[in-house]
């Protein structure tokens, strides 16, 4: 769980261009939109391309988005549960 | 009555050289791409803006462009933000995101369009990201011409301030072709004779756009 | 055309009045803007399901014009095989709208081209091989409108994202009233390409039905091509008749956000609240017509509701005509702003198709069925990616 973790920090800051922002700098568990991060819809969208790229999952409404994306954590928790592989 | 405006203020960056009022204010080598040295001169000038990463090319050359122009006489604290207008103009338009938002979708087997650059594909989201930057809400306007145009420019921001349309400009050219290997961009403030103390600022004037203009020209020369 | 030589000769005429001397649209509704407006009388939609993958990957409802259709009229004028889709419906609008006119092409005629993407598809290395990489540039098309009618001075390029109709209009009125031009050609054109649908797909703005604007159920935009040509003229004698004026013109920005509307409408409000400051005979309760930008975004359409609350024009009649003829954008400025026209002329509010219940926080007077009201004054709007926002101020002048 915790390479998973580690790989889709690097993700993120690689996709959304968060040039300023290091690898430890981002708590796993804190909101990514909002406070934390602060990306805001272009980035949410970008997230969702990210998870079809890079896991072959898709998220059709932007707003289930919400509550997958809400945290490098709950992502995380998305991704493991449906990728059987 | 008519009334006299003035170029208080212009940036010229091109050849991997940035002058400002004239005065080189930063230079890289020439084998840098045009990619690192937009990134080596915000750094350079610790501008804070952690949007400046997402922007394409052009967004970012237009957003320095008038950042070290504001740095240095920041317009937008003297003028009522919806008074100040942004005219800027191209030849290429946004051509170098445009083929990257192409690429995304040219292979079907590899097809993933990107809203972060797909946003990025109209030539007049520069001048909404000095808006935003400064917070000014006046008239913003993309021209397109094959080569910069002093008199278009020149007629229109005229229109514009003798009709009250505008008190102060952000006017120029930003330009990066298809590539993204060549880029200039040549930007001024214009404003009112009245809001300025200095009898050293040249009039507003066509000739006097293309003389600013022309030190990219000369700039190539001395590479 | 400016008056070269800085201080004393700049020719101010803003109490000079301009008036429209004729127009014409080229759209999947028509190629001719009385085919166009007798569509939209008899409520018929340019929106269709699109199902082909060199658009869309997936079928979408958009608005296209019929390739044959377009050749077959074009081929009176010139060799369609030689020209782009673009080019094609760029140039037809022009010729048919000066041929509408007594206008004389001279070195008084000034030509504005307003488009986001222009010659796009000709990224495509096909398409590029055979037209050649120049024509990919936005002012080859310039060079195109040059040659072809025989002009002395350069169009005029603007590309400001879906407001770039309403800012050719704004900068051709303001260029008129500032120098010796005497008349001013505007065209606005915008293709469907895989391009733009795929870009907005990526953004999820597309809706799953034909476009539902300020509707309850809307859930994003329907693209569209087409093109509008609007002739503007400084002499009263070219006027069309009953004479139609082109007051108030203002463009703003947001400061707020690249791609997302503003949550306040303030800025599309300021730029209402400038066309009426800008406009000598029209004043706010003078108005009798909207026509709204009015995309099917969730955002845009309440963002739209809220500046026209702001600025007290939530009574006048409104309609959006996206649901007719998709997002035309860089033609739409012009386009729909000759339908308002038309709409006055012949006061008649054209249903807004597409609305049933409102889906906004401010009520708005959407027109629900098509019908004859006696229209002095209108109001346009737009607003577009970059945070602008633009409107205009048509009027009846008898």
């Amino acid at each position: 769980m915790d390479e998973l973790i580690n790989k889709l920090k690097s993700e993120i800051i690689e996709v959304l261009k968060l040039e300023d922002i290091e690898h430890d700098d981002i708590d796993a568990e804190a909101p990514l939109f909002q406070e934390g991060l602060g990306l805001d819809s272009i980035d949410a969208l970008e997230l969702i391309v990210l998870l079809e790229k890079n896991y072959g999952l898709r998220i059709e409404d932007s707003k289930d988005g919400r509550k997958v994306f809400f945290s490098v954590k709950s992502l995380a928790e998305y991704i493991r549960l449906h990728n059987k592989g | 009555m008519i009334e006299n405006y003035k170029i208080s203020n212009s940036i010229i960056i091109g050849q991997n050289k940035i002058l400002l009022d004239g005065e080189a204010v930063f230079a890289e080598e020439q084998d840098v791409q045009l990619p690192d040295f937009l990134k080596n001169a915000y750094r350079n000038f610790e501008i804070k803006e952690p949007k400046f990463f997402k922007m394409d090319l052009l967004c970012k050359l237009a957003f320095l462009s008038a950042e070290l122009l504001l740095q240095k006489n920041n317009i937008a604290e003297k003028y009522v933000k919806d008074e100040i207008a942004v005219i800027l103009s191209g030849a290429s338009s946004c051509l170098n995101i445009d083929l990257k938002h192409y690429d995304s979708i040219v292979d079907k087997e590899n097809y993933f369009p990107s809203p972060a650059v797909f946003v990025y594909t109209l030539p007049n989201i520069m001048l909404g990201e000095i808006c935003i930057r400064h917070k000014i809400t006046g008239e913003n306007i993309y021209f397109n011409s094959q080569k910069f145009s002093p008199e278009l420019l020149h007629s229109y921001g005229i229109a514009i301030l003798d009709e009250k349309k505008a008190s102060a400009l952000i006017l120029g050219w930003v330009e990066v072709n298809l590539a993204g290997t060549v880029f200039e961009s040549f930007v001024c403030l214009v404003e009112n004779d009245h809001s300025i103390n200095n009898n050293n600022f040249v009039n507003f004037e066509t000739y006097n756009l293309n003389k600013l203009y022309q030190n990219l020209e000369k700039m190539k020369w001395t590479s | 055309m400016e008056k070269e030589n800085g201080t004393s000769k700049r020719l101010i005429t803003m109490n000079e009045s301009i008036y429209i001397a004729g127009h014409n649209i080229v759209s999947p509704l028509g190629l001719t803007t009385e085919e166009n407006f007798e569509k939209l009388k008899q409520g018929i939609s340019g929106l269709a399901l699109l199902e082909d993958e060199l658009y869309s990957r997936i079928p979408i409802y958009a608005s296209k014009i019929d390739d044959d259709l377009l050749d077959a009229e074009f081929e009176t004028y010139h060799n369609p095989f030689l020209y782009t889709k673009f080019e094609k419906i760029l140039i037809l609008s022009a010729k048919k709208a000066i041929e509408s006119t007594q206008i004389n092409i001279n070195e008084k005629t000034l030509f504005v081209i307003s488009s986001t993407k222009g010659n796009i598809e000709l990224l495509d290395n096909e398409k590029r091989n055979k037209f050649g990489e120049e024509r990919l540039q936005l002012w080859s098309s310039a060079n195109l409108i040059k040659e072809i009618f025989h002009l002395q001075n350069e169009p005029v390029i603007i590309s400001n994202a879906c407001i770039s109709g309403v800012a050719a209009i704004a900068y051709a009125k303001r260029t008129l009233l500032s120098s010796d031009y005497e008349n001013a050609v505007i065209i606005g054109a915008d293709i469907l390409t895989e391009f733009v649908i795929s870009g907005f797909q990526s953004f999820q703005a597309i809706s799953s039905s034909p476009c539902r604007p300020f509707d309850a159920d809307r859930d994003g935009i329907s693209l569209g091509e087409g093109a509008g040509c609007l002739i503007l003229t400084k002499n009263r004698e070219n006027s069309l008749k009953p004479e139609i004026t082109l007051e108030g013109c203002s463009f703003t920005n947001d400061a707020n956000h690249i791609s997302g509307p503003s949550r306040t409408g303030d800025g599309l409000a300021k730029a209402i609240e400038n066309a009426l400051d800008d406009s000598v005979n029209v004043s706010r309760n003078d108005i009798d017509f909207i026509s709204a930008h009015g995309t099917a975004t969730p955002f845009n359409d309440e963002m739209e509701a809220l500046a026209f609350g702001l600025t007290n024009l939530t009574h006048v009649p409104l309609n959006s005509l996206k649901g007719y003829y998709g997002h035309t954008l860089g033609a739409a400025g012009v386009l729909e702003s000759i339908i308002t026209i038309e709409t006055i002329r012949q006061n008649t509010l054209i249903k807004s198709i597409g609305y049933e219940k409102s889906g906004v926080s401010v009520e708005l007077s959407v027109i629900t069925e098509t019908n004859t009201k006696t229209i002095n004054a209108a109001l346009k709007t737009a607003s577009g990616f970059g945070g602008c926002n633009g409107a205009l101020i048509f009027r009846k002048n008898d």
